[in-house]
């Protein structure tokens, strides 16, 4: 195959561009990138300075969504939670959008102690 | 009584002692499944297996929150599920969160189920654990993402 038509083959093939959609954290300014290719795939979470260390999600950079942090509205137990650096206890974080709003339910977790 | 704690039930760990029913946490054939509920139902650990699992017992669907596909009634499937021994004395079962769909609209979630949903014998759609949210969560037009802890879903000292 000459030069030319593996050109014209790659051409026709198409040509698959992948943008960087930029997220930013607006209570603390750390930002992410990710590739459109993989929208519907949720961005990680980071844990946040200026939410007293909270694991919270980004935003589209440049949105005016808010994050709110929930505490815990119950005792805790003997179930193991997550704290912030201010010694809450976080039951959820959520990100209110114009158009409606995520919900991350930082789950706690069940212990189970054996006796012999 | 609503929902006031987590735990694992304790038929769950009967039965794979007595192999009764065995289960398979890391990287299993079978499937299991998170169910959400709200606050209308009494969770008890010492329940018989038979009223562990999925709409019987407590577990019934009048109890479930859901929607359609986005996080449908019966749950959404657990993703990258391990079995590990973290540090001394400790087993630790962990999987991925666990998110609905795209725009779903979910109310009054106060916690869920985690339950088998492949075995049909001896008991079908046995449940294995319950996680108390501690409180009420929601969602509108959103996603809904159960974070489970890092120190995983449910975590047994020896």
């Amino acid at each position: 195959m000459s030069n030319g038509s593996a050109q014209s083959a790659a051409f026709n093939a198409g040509i698959v561009i992948d943008v960087d959609r930029l997220w930013q954290c607006n209570s603390c300014g750390r930002q992410h990138i990710t590739k459109a290719s993989r929208d519907g795939v949720q961005t990680p979470l980071h844990q946040c300075v200026g939410l007293a260390g909270t694991w919270v999600p980004f935003v589209p950079a440049h949105s005016d969504a808010i994050i709110r942090v929930e505490e815990r509205q119950d005792y805790i137990g003997n179930d193991m939670v997550f704290h912030d650096a201010n010694g809450r206890p976080i039951m959820s974080v959520y990100t209110m959008r114009e158009d409606g709003e995520d919900c991350h339910i930082l789950a706690p977790t069940t212990t189970v102690t054996f006796e012999s | 009584m609503p929902f006031t704690s987590s735990a694992i039930f304790r038929s769950f760990v009967a039965s794979n002692f007595s192999g009764a029913s065995v289960f398979d946490l890391d990287a299993p054939t079978d499937t299991y499944k998170v169910a959400l509920y709200n606050n209308n139902n009494t969770p008890d650990k010492d329940a018989a297996a038979a009223s562990t699992a999925y709409n019987t017992g407590q577990w019934v669907v009048a109890n479930e929150v859901s929607q359609t596909t986005n996080w449908p009634a019966g749950g959404v499937a657990l993703a990258s599920m391990t079995i590990t021994t973290p540090s001394t004395g400790v087993i630790m079962f962990d999987a991925a969160d666990t998110a609905s769909a795209a725009s779903s609209t979910l109310a009054n979630v106060f916690g869920s189920l985690v339950y088998n949903d492949t075995k049909t014998t001896p008991v079908a759609d046995q449940g294995v654990c319950f996680n108390y949210f501690g409180g009420s969560n929601s969602v509108t037009s959103g996603v809904l993402t159960v974070v489970w802890n890092a120190n995983g879903l449910f975590r047994i000292t020896v």
